[in-house]
Formats: structure tokens, C-alpha cells, sequence
């Protein structure tokens, strides 16, 4: 056998799906190299097996293989055995000759792939259902078949030293900021993780700062990444995830919704503000609650007050441990109801909902005022459900500086959290925006939805800012 | 930087507590109302109404009940220190709504213990303060159907438009700015237990005039909202003239919206105070047939009403300025026009000058009322 197959066999050895085809032309043989798995096994006996034997008495050379015999649209040479072993890896067939040193490659790749389906974290009462799967391909087809403009690019990496993942940067040129674009593909360029798994990976290397807010977006909507897009921002798939980047990404964005487009602009309006309420409520709500029940009783109205006083009676627990614990009690709920199987899980809601909320005010181990606090706090949280982790642990310390100093220590908290959410910047643009920038910032899609003849915007002057 | 800041922040907030302390609102008593009272020794008697919460070791469900203690001690802190003595945690001031001192009390003197009521941190200005006639032991032990709690009931009482007619509503902070203003007059409502009811009830009746911190006389329901129409608190809202068809009857007109433009000046040792009043009412009840529709009736209606309620005004001012009393804060609004002029009483050299324009707004419901 040829040495060079020989090299390739040792290093897919043990490898059961690896498959050495020979096959007996005039000139010699023709060997074809692939993993069985990840290949169209009929593309290969058909249009590659076939077409070689049925012209095996009549080959001249290799040229007129790639460009007479098979008959598919990319096939090519190649000139190395790394090269070689990297397109095996990747769904491709190898074609090597005993008579020609040349190397010819086929694209073969074919995997088991979902259909489009609705995604389940960015469900729409109105607009397209249509979700993002974990192929590449399909995603950039889904969002090609939206945008049909020769600006629209479409930049493909491969990343991972050992997953060479393919990552698409997406952009519409004219529309996004050059230097973000560069700044973008510079970052992207110069990850070097052995793995590249999904988007996260990605999405880390842009943050520009620690925290527990993301600074990069997220979406599984075609349409909502187009919208984007087309403000001027950028987009990045990576193969084997349905989750697309967005860069920037600013905190209002969080309170948007992809059917915000699609629904009655003030209806959407005022969705987006009952979001953000939710918000307020949740990040709020629990630390104005304690320091008004520990320190400032004489600002509750009387009656209100000895209502409070009724509800817990009993406790045993000061009120911010109480009120902490049940907000525990709540994230090992949700936590359970998240990772069990949807149909444990719904039962496991009625469970913790239902008994545990009952038993806990029973037992005395909590107040019913502070089980509807709980509740409200968390159902609040999931109106902006990308950032439902980030604001819960904002709560917990504004609970925590609230209890050591009723309101003074509330505010203090407070004035924490926004000057950290102010100092964070995503790929350059301020986080905040539009709250603390300057007026010149174009991106009008807001706290509220513009008219959508408005829309799309873009972000495009905002360059100065960097 | 920022870490510093960020550090400097946690210091502050957990070394500079100062006076603030952790509390859970289950582990406080709430005092609702506070009855200070004076003995024969001039000790210091304090009553608290309280409110407290628990969980009901029968039933296992949680619950609130009304507490009343009784404490006696030289001065009104000793006093209050002497009832923590028998409180199962430590009694919260800051819902507290009424103070109320016995007539005993006020004519021993408010400033007694208005420095306490000032000082303390917990006990808000805004608490209102009135005086009671009458035995505290019975106030504290009435059953007002209305409200369990007296202090919230008599908070309610002067926080209802209509009563405020009849009182002069007055809060802490009202006295301790009264107290260096002028003659240092005060006039804060009076009320009494009423007993000539089939159900025992709390009733505001008139007002006390307190001096120098002492109270010195009480002022009459009638010459209270006479009081507060000149002084421009609220306008007198009720007016009964004679019927002009029918003069043996009544009418009664209520006010519904009044303005006050004040003027004063000083001329020759005398001094002119200009009140005028620009009033809307409506035609409350007729006793017997108007035509209200008819100009001429509606013409007269307002002569009548306007005189009636000069005449009201009048009668208090005269009344005060014989007694030489300054309730309707003369001096104060000399030393504010005319701050280097200084006259001792300068009630007695004044002379009150009334105007009032009546504008009647037909009627509340029906526009006439014939036979």
C-alpha cells in the first residue's frame, strides 16, 4: 500500500467508521478515504465509486477524474496528508492515486441533522417560529433566505485545535462599523482553545470585562439575527449550536422580545415596559421590603404595618434570613424543574409551588407576605429571562447590604449595581446605552419600539464612542 | 480606584450605623396613641395605647391584639422608660398617631414635656396633638365601634374633610414653630367622651388656647371654625341664613371652595387687617319654597351669606381682642411685614376689616324647590 495511506491509517487507527475503498482502474488503483459516519455513503458509491468504475478503462489522469468522472461541485486538490487528515475528520473523502502523488478532495460531509423547529427559549406570540439548528449550514441558508443583498458577508473561521469548528461572522457591510468588524474578527482570530464546543466559547472571549451580566447577545431567532444584523451589529454562528452571538449587546435589549416587531406597536410598547417594572420588581422589591420592615417602619401606613407584624408573628428566622431562604428554596425548585424531564418537572412545580410554599407558612418557618414577595420577585425575574441569573444575584446583595442598613445601605446597593452596570462595555459601545451616552447614538430601538418604517437603525455612527 | 471607593462604601456602611438598628417588625410594639396625664405631685402620668402581634399558641394561627400601659415617673422620659419595663420588646413610637394631653395636663403645661416629644428620634412631628376633658382611665378604657384602636380612630377623625370644619388639626411641628412665634398662642382641638349617645363616642368640641405652653381657655365650637377661617386654615363651611322667601325658615349654604387674600397695615398706632374672602357655595337645604333660578333670590341669597359670615368672623375677632389674646397671630405677621416695629399686644390696636365676595353655584341636586 502507499506509504501516504499508510501514514493516514496510523493516525485513524482504531477508528471503526474509517473506510479504505480501492479500486482497480487502468492506470493503477484509486483509493477513497473516509469516515463512514459523517459521510453520504450513497453519494460516494454513486457519483464517486460508480463513476470512477464505470470509467475505469478509459482514465488518463487525475485532472480528468476531478473534472470529467465525478461530478460534484467541490472537489479539489490538496496538497498535504495533514491537510488530507483534517477533511477526513471533517465529513470529506480523500481520493489518492498509486499512480499520481496528487491528493484529491470531495466534499461528502453529511450528518444527522434536527429539522427546523420553534425555539423553545425564545418562543413568539406572533412572527416566525422558525428556530436555528445546530448545522451551520441551515442557519446561515435561514438567514440568507431573509437578507437578499450582496452586502450581507458571510466570513467563515475554523476554530479548535482538535473540533475545527467552523464559525460564520455575519454582517452587513455598510451597515456595521468597520472597526467593529475588525475588532470582532481580531478577538475571534485570536482564541486558541483546543475545543471549541459551542458558542460560549466564543462569547466568553468577547466579554469585555468579568460579570455576571452578559454583554453579548444571544438568540435562536433567524429573523430577531437578521434584525440585529441589519442595525448594523454582527452576527456569529458556531457549527454545532443553535445559539447565535450578537456584538454589541446592550442591557435594554434584555427587555426586548423578537415578536416585539411583529405585534401592535403599542401593545409591544407596553410589553416592554411591564418588563422592565419586572425587572425593578425583582432587582428591588425584596431589599426595599426588608429595610422598610427592619428599619423604617413609620414609613408603611399603620395598618399595613400591623398586617406585616400579624404575617409574621411566629417566624422564628429575622426577616432577611427568611426572606433569603425561601429565595433559595425557590432556585433548587427552579433548578430542579429545569433539569428534570418535562413532565417530572411540571409535577415538581406543583410540588414546590403548592406544598412547599403551604408547609413553609404552616411550619412557621416563613410569613405568607414573604412567600408572595418570593414568588413575585421570581415570576418578575422571567419577564427578562436572559437576565434572570444576573439579577438574582443582584438581589441576594441588595437583600444582604439592605439588612445591615435599611434604606441607606439599600441605596448604597443600588448606586453598586448601576455604576456596574455603566462601567461594562460590550466590544467598545457602552452597556447602558442609552442611559449615560451621548445623544449622537443612533440605535433608536430602545426602552420603547420606534414606528417601524423607523426601523432597522443602526449603530453605525456610534464609532466616535469607541 | 473603583476597589477603594467600593471598599470605603462597606467600611461606611457597617461602621456608620449610628442610631439605626436591625428590628424585625414582629418584635416591636407599635404605640398607637399617647395619653399624658399630671398627678396632684405634678408626676408624670403616661398612658399608651399599643398595638401587639403573636402567634396564638391555641389555635397556632398569628394574630394582633391592643395593649394599654400605664407608667408614672418624674418627667415624661422616666416615664416612658418606666413602661419598657413591663413590654415584652421595645416599644416602636414611629406609627404613633395622636398625643393627646389631659386638660390637667395642658394647664400644667405642654412645654413640660414637648422637649422629650422633640428629641426623640422616633416620635415624628407629624403626630398630631390634641387635649382631652375628661378622666384618661375612661378615654384609654373606651370602645369606639368604629376603630378598635383610639389613636387610629381620632387619626382618622381629623384627617376627614368634614371634620376639619369643626377642629383646629394641629401637629407637633405647628406647636414647637407656635411656641416662638408672636404671643407663643397656640389652638389645638379639644375633645371629650360623648355620653348623651346610646353608644359611648369621642367628639371634638371646641378648641384650647394655650399660652406660654399652658393651656389658658377654651374657645367654643362656633368661634374654632371662625378661628380657623380668619387665621386661613379652613373656611367656616356651613352658613345658615333666613330664607329671603320666607324669613321664619332657614337656609343652610355650604362653602365649597374659598380664597384668602391678607393684607395688613400699620398707620398712626393702629393697625388694619384686610381679609378677603372669595368664596363658591351651593344651597345646601331650604326649610321652605325657594326660587332659586330667580337672580333677584340668588342676589339676595349672597348679601345674606356674606353678611352672616362677616359677622361670624367679627364676633371672634371682638371676642379675642377684648381678651387682649392674639389667636389669630397678629404679631407674627407685624414682625413679618414690619420687623423693626415691636408692639407688645398688637391685637388690642387692631382693626379687623372683612370682605367677603360669595359667589353662590346653584345647588347641589335639585335647582328649585317649590310647593
Amino acid at each position: 500500500m502507499d506509504k501516504r495511506i499508510e501514514m493516514i491509517q496510523n493516525q485513524l487507527s482504531g477508528n471503526s467508521d474509517f473506510i479504505i475503498r480501492k479500486i482497480e482502474v487502468n492506470l493503477g488503483r484509486v483509493y477513497l478515504l473516509f469516515l463512514n459516519t459523517i459521510c453520504d455513503n450513497n453519494f460516494i458509491s454513486d457519483s464517486i465509486i460508480k463513476s470512477i468504475i464505470e470509467n475505469k478503462d478509459d482514465i488518463k489522469d487525475t485532472e480528468q477524474i476531478k473534472d470529467k468522472i465525478i461530478t460534484h461541485t467541490d472537489i479539489n486538490y490538496i496538497y498535504s496528508l495533514d491537510e488530507a487528515l483534517t477533511y477526513i475528520l471533517t465529513g470529506n473523502t480523500i481520493i489518492m492515486f498509486s499512480f499520481s502523488k496528487d491528493i484529491l478532495y470531495c466534499s461528502t460531509r453529511k450528518i444527522e441533522e434536527r429539522s427546523i423547529e420553534i425555539p423553545p427559549s425564545e418562543t413568539v406570540i406572533k412572527g416566525p417560529r422558525e428556530g436555528f439548528t445546530e448545522s451551520i449550514k441551515t442557519n446561515i441558508s435561514l438567514i440568507r433566505r431573509r437578507v437578499v443583498n450582496s452586502s450581507l458577508k458571510c466570513e467563515e473561521l475554523l476554530l479548535g485545535e482538535d473540533t475545527i469548528t467552523k464559525i460564520a461572522i455575519i454582517y452587513i457591510e455598510g451597515n456595521a462599523p468597520k472597526s467593529l468588524v475588525s475588532q470582532v474578527k481580531r478577538r475571534i482570530t485570536s482564541i486558541n482553545h483546543k475545543y471549541v464546543q459551542e458558542s460560549n466559547y466564543i462569547g466568553e472571549c468577547l466579554q469585555d470585562k468579568p460579570s455576571v451580566f452578559d454583554t453579548i447577545g444571544y438568540t435562536e431567532k433567524p429573523d430577531d439575527l437578521v434584525a440585529k444584523i441589519q442595525g448594523g451589529k454582527i452576527g456569529i454562528i458556531v457549527d454545532g449550536d443553535p445559539f447565535a452571538i450578537t456584538v454589541p449587546f446592550f442591557f435594554i435589549e434584555n427587555f426586548h422580545s423578537p415578536s416585539d416587531h411583529s405585534l401592535n406597536r403599542y401593545i409591544a410598547n407596553y410589553f416592554r415596559l411591564i418588563r422592565w417594572v419586572g425587572m425593578a420588581i425583582s432587582l428591588l422589591l425584596p431589599a426595599i421590603y426588608i429595610a422598610l420592615t427592619t428599619y423604617h417602619f413609620n414609613l408603611i401606613p399603620p395598618l399595613f404595618v400591623f398586617r406585616l407584624a400579624i404575617a409574621r408573628a411566629g417566624v422564628p428566622f429575622p426577616i432577611y434570613l427568611e426572606i433569603l431562604l425561601m429565595m433559595f428554596f425557590f432556585q433548587i425548585l427552579r433548578e430542579a424543574s429545569l433539569r428534570l424531564p418535562q413532565s417530572i418537572a411540571q409535577t415538581i412545580s406543583i410540588v414546590g409551588a403548592l406544598i412547599l410554599g403551604d408547609t413553609a407558612v404552616k411550619s412557621g418557618l416563613a410569613s405568607t407576605i414573604s412567600i408572595l414577595l418570593v414568588a413575585l420577585t421570581s415570576l418578575s425575574a422571567f419577564l427578562a429571562p436572559s437576565i434572570f441569573g444576573s439579577i438574582s444575584i443582584w438581589t441576594d446583595i441588595l437583600i444582604i447590604f439592605a439588612s445591615l442598613l435599611g434604606l441607606p445601605g439599600f441605596f448604597v446597593g443600588f448606586l453598586l449595581f448601576l455604576s456596574h452596570i455603566a462601567s461594562l462595555t460590550s466590544c467598545g459601545y457602552p452597556y447602558l446605552y442609552p442611559i449615560g451616552t451621548k445623544d449622537k447614538v443612533q440605535y433608536k430601538d430602545r426602552i420603547l419600539r420606534p414606528k417601524i418604517n423607523n426601523l432597522p437603525d443602526s449603530i453605525n455612527n456610534e464609532d466616535e464612542m469607541q | 480606584m473603583k476597589k477603594k471607593i467600593t471598599i470605603i462604601f462597606l467600611i461606611c456602611l457597617i461602621t456608620l450605623t449610628g442610631c439605626f438598628g436591625y428590628r424585625d417588625i414582629d418584635k416591636a410594639l407599635f404605640c398607637t396613641a399617647i395619653i399624658i396625664d399630671v398627678d396632684e405631685n405634678e408626676n408624670v402620668l403616661l398612658y399608651t395605647e399599643l398595638f401587639h402581634s403573636y402567634r396564638s399558641k391555641e389555635d397556632n394561627s398569628e394574630t394582633g391584639t391592643r395593649i394599654v400601659l400605664t407608667s408614672k415617673g418624674k418627667t415624661l422620659f422616666e416615664a416612658i422608660r418606666d413602661q419598657n419595663k413591663s413590654a415584652s420588646y421595645k416599644i416602636n413610637y414611629e406609627q404613633n398617631k395622636v398625643i393627646i394631653f389631659t386638660k390637667r395636663a395642658a394647664e400644667y403645661g405642654i412645654d413640660n414635656f414637648i422637649d422629650y416629644l422633640n428629641r426623640d428620634q422616633e416620635l415624628l412631628l407629624r403626630q398630631y396633638i390634641m387635649i382631652f376633658e375628661g378622666s384618661p382611665e375612661d378615654l384609654i378604657k373606651l370602645k369606639i365601634k368604629q376603630e378598635e384602636y383610639i389613636g387610629l380612630f381620632i387619626y382618622d377623625l381629623l384627617r376627614n374633610e368634614i371634620t376639619k370644619d369643626f377642629a383646629d388639626v394641629y401637629q407637633v411641628f405647628e406647636y414647637l414653630n407656635d411656641r416662638h412665634f408672636g404671643q407663643a398662642i397656640s389652638v389645638m382641638s379639644i375633645i371629650r367622651i360623648k355620653e348623651e349617645t346610646i353608644q359611648e363616642d369621642l367628639i371634638i368640641e371646641g378648641s384650647g388656647i394655650i399660652k406660654d405652653g399652658k393651656m389658658i381657655e377654651k374657645m367654643e365650637g362656633k368661634d374654632a371654625a371662625s378661628h380657623s377661617a380668619i387665621v386661613g386654615k379652613e373656611s367656616i363651611k356651613i352658613i345658615n341664613i333666613p330664607n329671603p322667601m320666607n324669613k321664619e325658615s332657614d337656609l343652610i349654604l355650604e362653602m365649597i371652595d374659598s380664597n384668602l387674600s391678607i393684607n395688613m397695615i400699620y398707620k398712626d398706632n393702629q393697625i388694619i387687617l384686610k381679609k378677603d374672602f372669595d368664596i363658591r357655595a351651593s344651597l345646601a337645604e331650604s326649610q321652605k319654597p325657594i326660587i332659586f333660578e330667580d337672580p333677584k333670590i340668588q342676589k339676595e341669597v349672597e348679601k345674606l351669606a356674606e353678611k352672616e359670615f362677616e359677622k361670624m368672623c367679627m364676633e371672634t375677632f371682638e371676642k379675642y381682642k377684648k381678651k387682649g389674646l392674639d389667636v389669630f397671630r397678629i404679631k407674627e405677621m407685624m414682625l413679618r411685614k414690619y420687623p423693626n416695629i415691636d408692639i407688645e399686644n398688637p391685637i388690642r390696636i387692631t382693626d379687623l376689616k372683612i370682605s367677603v365676595n360669595m359667589k353662590l353655584e346653584g345647588s347641589s341636586d335639585v335647582i328649585g324647590f317649590k310647593k
